[in-house]
């Protein structure tokens, strides 16, 4: 069609365009692929820290044995209570043989509490690597004036998003050491029902859940705004770059109005004339739309190749991000397509 | 039939106004080949937009083929440059990124017709450009340019065709040419309005005009 011709012969006006464009969208498209992949990297981690465990943390006292009741209401097998206090650097944890099963944190020696330690209430305990560091390698640890066997040392710990091992001494539920403020937590799996239970008991405010799904939730909320942050930041460029092609436009068409002239002598109406410089517009912002992408898909696969992050390209996803960018360089088009429609024949040929 | 009636066009500058036509009263019959001459300034070109259409006079009435063409509004002067007059140029005014294939096609196109190169290369033979049809106008001499706004005017279909000193930048034997093919194009049944100064020329019409001062003087 000649109207490639057209914009081949007036190339020359769009080239700072086409560049402009490319790196707006470039930006916008680099800020949303970047921080999608971001937020996907994060929520990984979280979720490869394997917890489908819920830790549950009771404001104020409570009754020992409803933890007991809960569990049996609610089918929950794996569970163990979790009261903690500071007890000079070490945090001392009273808790059951299922903590192990929970997390299984791995032992560097010995075992970890078992049944009968429980049953019997034996003076036993289980220390975390710092811990037994701490307690320089001596097989027993004294606690408020109670001296407790060690029978197991922990290994150095990976992440945990609940607990860290490596201070703690855990000791069988039944002891009750503290002399300040004891936390009331627990830990179970499958109690996916037992929220409104809870609710129910502690009130709204008596109580704290945190899963995995809770903390993917926030984590996703934040992510979420970085980014909507970020991609307004590179919207901001985009409009800048937008309007100046606009401006380039309507300059544009001073320059070529000896062209509409001509055209409109030829019989093009005002919305022909209107028609192929908002076509005009369009093209040129999407080839500066493709530059951008391809930009971008490099400049992922460099990333990637290096070696510094994996990403990938999702262009579904960003499928209607990219329709909305080219509806915005549509419509910007649009202005300057209108005042090129409304120079009149007189103006554009007849020049004083 | 194109009929004016009292015609008056004044140019408004800074510091004065330009009273380019002054009261012009004339008829054009269709089919006719009219000249209008006069001295350079005198408003030929000021009456021949007003004719096409371009400008709009501040007084006096337009008739075109009985109905009043300072009324149109837009749409219908949309249509009136594209089925009924068309304008040929000093400076012939081809598209330049355009062959001359697709500045002939330029009035098919507004007008929603369509012609394949065969029938464009008939016109061409018309106008003696046989074969030029894939040239670009800065490939083309002043007469080639002229014949191929000329074909562009053909295959418009227009009913008057206005040319405004067409032969002003070219040399006798083209200029000749050039009005040889007007010519042609009153036996086809076009009314042609030609400004000229060039008396010989003039002196082919079927009726001469000359303008003096914004006046008409015979
Ligand atoms: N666009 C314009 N603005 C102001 N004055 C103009 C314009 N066009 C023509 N004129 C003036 O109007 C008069 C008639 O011009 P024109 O019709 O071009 O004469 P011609 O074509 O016969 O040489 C001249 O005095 C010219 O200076
Ligand atoms: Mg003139």
């Amino acid at each position: 069609m000649w109207l490639v011709r057209e914009l081949l012969f007036h190339r020359k006006q769009h080239y700072l365009n086409v560049v402009a464009n490319a790196m707006a969208v470039f930006l916008v498209l680099i800020v949303s692929v970047l921080s999608d992949s971001l937020a996907h990297g994060i929520s990984d981690e979280i979720g490869s820290l394997g917890l489908d465990v819920t830790m549950l943390q009771v404001y104020g006292e409570v009754n020992d044995y409803w933890f007991e009741d809960f569990c049996s209401e609610f089918d929950i097998t794996k569970a163990t209570p979790y009261y903690s206090f500071r007890y000079e650097e070490l945090s001392v944890v009273s808790c059951n043989d299922k903590l192990y099963e929970l997390f299984e944190p791995g032992l560097l020696k010995g075992r970890f509490l078992n049944e009968t330690d429980l049953r019997n209430n034996d003076n036993v305990a289980v220390v975390g690597s710092e811990a037994y560091e701490k307690n320089d390698r001596k097989d027993t640890v004294e606690i408020n004036g109670v001296e407790f066997r060690i029978i197991g040392v922990l290994n150095r710990s990976e992440n945990n998003l609940f607990i860290d091992y490596d201070k703690s001494v855990f000791i069988p539920v039944g002891y009750d050491l503290s002399t300040g403020v004891r936390n009331h937590s627990y830990y179970y799996v499958d109690g996916r029902y037992a929220e409104p239970y809870l609710e129910d008991a502690f009130g709204e405010n008596g109580y704290m859940l945190i899963n995995q799904s809770s903390l993917l939730k926030t984590t996703g909320q934040m992510s979420d705004l970085v980014r909507k942050v970020l991609l307004f930041i590179a919207s901001v460029s985009l409009a800048v770059s937008l309007t100046g092609m606009i401006n380039s436009m309507l300059a544009g068409i001073k320059e070529r109005s000896y062209e509409i002239g001509i055209k409109k002598v030829m019989g093009a109406s005002a919305l022909d004339i209107y028609c192929e410089f908002a076509l005009e517009s369009f093209t040129v912002f999407n080839i500066g739309l493709v530059i951008g992408l391809i930009l971008v898909t490099l400049i992922c696969r460099l990333i990637t190749s290096a070696g510094i992050m994996d990403i990938c390209v999702d262009y579904m996803e960003n499928l209607r991000l990219l329709f909305r960018l080219s509806l915005a360089g549509f419509v910007c088009g649009l202005y300057p397509a209108w005042r090129a429609g409304r120079i009149s024949i007189m103006d554009a040929i007849r020049k004083v | 039939m194109i009929k004016l009636v009292d015609i008056c066009r004044t140019y408004h500058l800074k510091n004065q106004d330009v009273k380019a036509l002054d009261g012009i009263s004339l008829e054009i019959p269709d089919g006719s080949l009219t000249a209008i001459t006069g001295h350079s300034g005198c408003g030929k070109t000021t009456l021949l937009n007003i004719i096409a259409g371009y400008d709009r006079p501040d007084s006096g009435l337009y008739l075109y083929d009985g109905r009043l063409v300072n009324d149109y509004d837009e749409r219908q002067m949309t249509d009136f440059y594209r089925h009924e007059v068309s304008m040929i140029f000093q400076e012939f005014h081809l598209l330049p990124y355009l062959n001359v294939y697709e500045n002939i096609r330029l009035p098919l196109h507004y007008q929603k017709r369509r012609m394949n190169n065969k029938e464009i290369d008939a016109v061409l033979g018309q106008v003696g450009l046989r074969g030029y049809g894939r040239f670009c106008p800065h490939q083309l001499s002043g007469g080639q340019k002229q014949r191929a706004a000329l074909a562009r005017t053909l295959v418009g279909e227009v009913r008057v065709v206005l040319a405004d000193e067409p032969t002003g930048a070219l040399d006798r034997e083209n200029a000749y040419n050039i009005v040889k093919l007007l010519k042609g194009m009153k036996e086809y049944g076009m009314t042609v309005v030609l400004v000229t100064h060039d008396e010989d020329i003039a002196m082919m019409a079927d009726r001469i005009i000359t303008l003096e001062n914004g006046h008409v003087v015979s």
